[in-house]
């Protein structure tokens, strides 16, 4: 569907994407993963035609962005990271404005399916500057897919919606992805790991790994951290016989907190809390330590040096 | 040429559906009146003397030229008016949708970066036709209480509409130029105004060349043409060319945007 070929985007002296190769097949959800001024909207800025790549080539259904945009552009449904949208129209005149600019032929048929798919039918006939920012949201992905493109561009989707928006748009993204394909970069590692079929990291303009979630987490987490809050403060000899070790011990008021971390391949979760048991000291909580996107990010950039 | 229409009617609906358009018409017919007004009054209170003056000295009045006195003035302080009121259109063509994020959207539907100039040089050329229509009421009271010389007032209009379309043209350019409406609208009358006198240093040299130069480049020189009710193609070109040269650099300026970013 899309097939990026070494993208090159300078500005001035610096390089904001650097040699960036990737195609995406049908009906795939693939997403971008990096740190903010990592280069992922100036990516999906090249893929939708926005900028002009220093070098490289964009191909959309085998048209190239470059020479003949105008063609390429109709398959796109691009939102960018805050969404375009005219303050002084009503949601129904936007949206029907961006159609008639995709040359839409059955105009009211896409306006009435995205009314239904993005929940819009409280707004429809309100002005965009009295909406709410979840609505402003939801506008951005209607005005995405209006034109039904073949592939939907999305620039952090989620960001700046409460957790039910989210969950909502997520699930809206899914459903997405089985009759479109889809692009969307996100710094939320939990969320690259629902949404996408497959993840692309990207750090400084290159790309770091890539892979399906499953796999990139799998091969990221070579540890296990996990936090414990205890009765009283362990010793060492407690975990004798078992690969655990300890990283930190605290104390909290009356009680401990403890971080530990084993190899990822066993699972000693349930062999700590017997022992910890065992010895008679009560235990108040356990908890797997999820890696952050920082502590990806710093292990994988120490991988590639 | 799709894209022109959906942009042209979405321009259209924000100067009619905010205040902008009324707003602005209404001050420039405000304008405009109080200058025919006070125009031809001072014709009626000039022909009432001259009369007055021939009953006491026994002659025959001398003939008073309504276009003289009022079409020609008129025009000229009604194309300065334009100077002011035009920026206040153009300001926001393109300065808005940069300041607003709605620049990406436009950018990245498949359209043509011309088919978005055109569309909203039309737009504004309408509000601007709608003003400029007004106006022609004055001249339809002059065609039925006086004798005005039509030519002039026809060449007057096609001139005035010309100069109006190479204002829009500029000031869209330099609307893209800057996300700062003011600044668009504030460096667009700066640019007008030299252009409306940079004939005046002429004067100050006596190499011809230099004098052609800076008369063909001023507006005033080819409005006064059309005015006195000649159509000369140079005036036509010059417009013509200064409205291309416009929309030509803001399309340049609207591919440097995508460079830059």
């Amino acid at each position: 569907m899309v097939e990026a070929d070494s993208l090159v985007k300078r500005f001035g002296e610096v390089i904001a994407v650097d040699n960036l190769s990737f195609h995406i097949e049908k009906n795939e959800v693939l997403g971008f993963l990096g740190p903010n001024g990592a280069g992922k909207t100036t990516t999906m800025r090249m893929l939708t035609g926005y900028f002009t790549p220093t070098s490289g080539e964009v191909h959309v259904n085998g048209v190239d962005m470059v020479e003949n945009p105008r063609e390429a552009k109709r398959f796109i449904g691009y939102l960018p990271e805050h969404p375009p949208l005219y303050p002084d129209m009503t949601v129904k005149e936007y949206l029907r404005f961006v159609a008639e600019l995709h040359g839409v032929k059955k105009i009211r048929e896409r306006l009435d399916y995205v009314q239904k798919v993005c929940s819009l039918s409280p707004v429809w006939n309100r002005l965009i500057s009295q909406i709410s920012k979840g609505f402003c949201q939801r506008v951005g992905l209607a005005k995405a897919i209006v034109h039904n493109p073949s592939v939907i561009v999305l620039d952090e989707p989620t960001i700046g919606l409460d957790p039910e928006q989210i969950i909502e748009t997520r699930n809206l993204i899914k459903s997405l992805g089985e009759e479109h394909s889809v692009i969307l970069s996100t710094h939320i590692l939990s969320e690259a790991n629902m949404t996408c079929d497959r993840v692309m990291i990207i750090n400084r303009g290159k790309l770091v790994g890539e892979g399906t979630p499953e796999r990139l987490s799998e091969e990221l987490q070579s540890k296990r951290n996990i936090a414990l809050i205890v009765g009283r403060e362990i010793d060492k000899s407690l975990f004798s016989g078992i690969p655990v070790e300890i990283q930190k011990q605290e104390k909290l008021d009356d009680k401990f907190r403890l971080e530990l971390s084993f190899p990822a391949e066993d699972d000693l979760c349930p062999e700590l809390a017997r022992r910890i048991t065992e010895a008679g000291i009560s235990l108040y909580q356990m908890q797997e330590k999820k890696p952050t996107l920082e502590e990806i990010f710093l292990s994988l950039v120490k991988e590639v040096l | 040429m799709r894209g022109i229409g959906a942009i042209y009617r979405r321009e259209i609906n924000s100067y009619f559906t905010s205040p902008v358009a009324y707003v602005i018409i209404t001050a420039f017919l405000f304008i405009a009146g109080f200058i025919f007004y006070n125009l031809l009054s001072y014709f009626a209170l000039q022909c009432i003397q001259s009369v007055r003056y021939a009953q006491l000295y026994h002659t025959v009045p001398p003939p008073m030229n309504i276009n003289t006195w009022v079409v020609t003035p008129f025009m000229q302080n009604l194309a300065f008016t334009f100077i002011i009121i035009i920026p206040l259109l153009t300001m926001r063509l393109f300065a808005e949708e940069k300041r607003q994020g709605t620049m990406e959207m436009l950018l990245t539907a498949p359209v043509s970066s011309w088919e978005i100039i055109l569309g909203k040089f039309l737009a504004a050329t309408t509000v601007f036709l709608v003003m400029l229509a007004l106006t022609f009421i004055y001249q339809v009271m002059l065609i039925i209480y006086g004798k005005p010389d039509i030519p002039p007032v026809l060449g007057g209009y096609l001139g005035i509409f010309l100069f109006g379309l190479a204002l829009i043209a500029l000031g869209m350019f330099i609307s893209s130029l800057t996300k700062n409406q003011i600044v668009a609208a504030f460096i667009s009358i700066v640019l007008f105004l030299f252009l409306w006198i940079i004939n005046w240093s002429s004067i100050f040299t006596t190499r011809t060349a230099i004098q052609d130069t800076l008369s063909y480049l001023s507006i005033t020189e080819h409005l006064r043409e059309f005015i006195k009710g000649v159509v000369d193609t140079k005036s036509l070109v010059f417009f013509l060319s200064l409205t291309f040269l416009g929309l030509f650099l803001t399309d340049k300026s609207l591919q440097i945007w995508r460079w830059k970013g």
